[in-house]
């Protein structure tokens, strides 16, 4: 019996990237059993990334009928990260950022939660987005900014002016530009600015402003992307009958992804 | 022998599981050393860069880095560490000189809803092509020397070109393990197909009366405890046999060859 627990474990280790505890103790009568945090970065663009940080925690109040740990202030790495002997049931007082300067974390999270014994407390920080970043980066389609600058560093003019491709949410390029010039900060290229063209018939949604130097061959090197969101003009509904089976419907006047037998597995 | 074997396959899956993982330097030691060093997000683009010529000892390196920099290495041991990272490697290194080819999205899709079959996970555990696609250009911003790049340099985007469906095998690692983590604990990735057609007509629906949202209109708030406790019953409900094999059979199934 223990050795169908230990290899189910191994199929649950596949998932621990989310830091599901695997087959953790969560014997609640354990007076030392406390609880468990687990840490994760989430990026503007939604994506969410287990990450390590510091994490801290200060009991405020509630019964805490078992457990002495009152507070605790520790380094932690991504996954589960099991809080022995805290005093539990109460809420607590959480925090959770980077641990030391250039952290995936932009900046500490606190919050009050009520935690009871063998909890999981999932702790969450902004990102640090480590990208380029696009000014304007929410953009009227209908009142568009003349131009958007998009700053990171990497791009250079060797071979060819740098070439801004931005791609809509299915992944297909919608808008392929030359940058207008490219911008400096202390003497060194900070970033490029491009011109935005007419968008009257940009659809809504998050577009991914990519940006490439021009190679030796005429071939095109990624340096860099930044999120920009198009607002104003709302797509029209997606076709209800382009579904089934496990397909994604998609909406009209955009090229749809493969009808995927895969999605049926 | 069954311990060794156990452990292998253990190892298999950890690695795909937490492959991601080495985006995290999150521990006394390694934020000690991070001053000196680069952030793990620059240090994979620099390899993923280096790689791209198709030495085997860049392509190994860099897939030495998803084990290496998350600590997987310790729970891994040195020798499935170091089989894990040949095999992918090795993979790596044949697609950038044109002797292999790449990874379809697809293959994604079909792990992750294979997993989730096989586990018997809630429907909103499953997949499709169009989220595969969304999740590589959410991690595009960050790494873009990984994503999206091509076995030579990349012909000019022009109007009508897409994101290539094909990855390379380290890539396509990556993104595995991303959408597993996505799964277990990112809402916007918890959705059925049709919670995800809503979601998106909302979220490109600028009606002026926006109905009002809940927890109750919001399924996605406590899946994250709903597929713990769904992997516990897949995990125990596995026998011994599947779930030895299981690790193979997911590199497998994703394309990595042996």
């Amino acid at each position: 019996m223990k050795k169908i627990t230990g290899i189910s474990l191994a199929v649950l280790l596949a998932w621990s990237a989310a830091g599901f505890s695997c087959g953790g103790n969560n014997n609640t009568s354990n007076p030392n059993r406390g609880f468990d945090i687990q840490t994760q970065v989430q990026f503007p663009n939604g994506l969410v990334i287990l990450q390590g940080g510091n994490a801290q925690g200060q009991f405020q109040s509630g019964p805490g009928t078992s457990g002495t740990v009152t507070s605790f202030n520790r380094n932690v790495n991504p996954g589960i990260t099991t809080i022995s002997g805290a005093k539990v049931p109460g809420v607590w007082r959480l925090a959770f950022g980077p641990a030391f300067f250039g952290d995936s974390c932009l900046t500490f999270v606190v919050e009050n939660r009520n935690v009871s014994s063998g909890s999981l407390e999932r702790l969450t920080c902004p990102g640090r987005f480590f990208g380029f970043t696009a000014t304007a980066d929410t953009i009227d389609a209908f009142n568009p900014p003349a131009t958007v600058d998009i700053t990171g560093s990497g791009s250079e003019t060797l071979y060819g002016t740098p070439m801004i491709a931005f791609y809509n949410e299915f992944g297909n390029v919608v808008a392929s530009t030359p940058a207008n010039q490219l911008l400096y900060t202390d003497g060194a290229v900070s970033g490029v600015r491009v011109g935005v063209s007419d968008l009257s018939q940009v659809y809504d949604g998050i577009y991914s402003a990519v940006v490439h130097n021009v190679q030796a061959d005429g071939t095109w090197e990624i340096v860099g992307s930044a999120s920009v969101t198009v607002y104003g003009n709302p797509p029209p509904p997606p076709d209800p009958g382009g579904g089934g089976g496990g397909c994604e419907p998609q909406p009209q006047n955009q090229e749809q992804l493969p009808c995927d037998t895969y999605n049926t597995y | 022998m069954k311990k060794s074997i156990l452990f292998l396959s253990l190892g298999l899956m950890i690695v795909l599981g937490v492959g991601l993982l080495w985006l995290s330097k999150g521990n006394t030691t390694q934020a000690e050393s991070a001053s000196n060093s680069l952030h793990p997000f620059d240090a994979i683009n620099q390899k993923a860069k280096n790689a791209r010529a198709g030495n085997r000892a860049d392509a190994e390196e860099l897939v030495g880095e998803v084990i290496h920099i998350s600590d997987t290495e310790n729970v891994l041991g040195g020798f499935t560490a170091s089989s894990i990272k040949e095999r992918v490697g090795r993979n790596e290194s044949r697609y950038r000189l044109g002797q292999a080819q790449g990874i379809p999205e697809g293959k994604i899709v079909r792990t992750i809803n294979g997993l989730a079959k096989k586990l018997n996970l809630p429907d909103y555990a499953r997949t499709n092509s169009y989220e595969v696609r969304k999740l590589r250009l959410s991690l595009l911003p960050n790494f873009p020397q990984l994503i999206n790049q091509k076995t030579q340099g990349s012909q000019p985007s022009t109007v009508g070109t897409k994101l290539d469906p094909q990855m390379s095998p380290a890539e396509a690692v990556f993104v595995l393990a991303m959408m597993i983590q996505q799964k277990m604990v990112n809402d916007e990735y918890q959705l059925t197909n049709s919670e995800r057609l809503s979601k998106w007509k909302e979220a490109h629906n600028h009606h002026p009366k926006k109905p009002k949202k809940d927890d109750s209109q919001n399924p996605a708030s406590n899946r994250n405890s709903e597929m713990r406790r769904a992997l516990e019953i897949g995990a125990n409900s596995t026998s011994i046999s599947d779930a030895l094999q299981l690790s193979n059979i997911t590199l497998n199934t994703l394309g990595i060859e042996q």
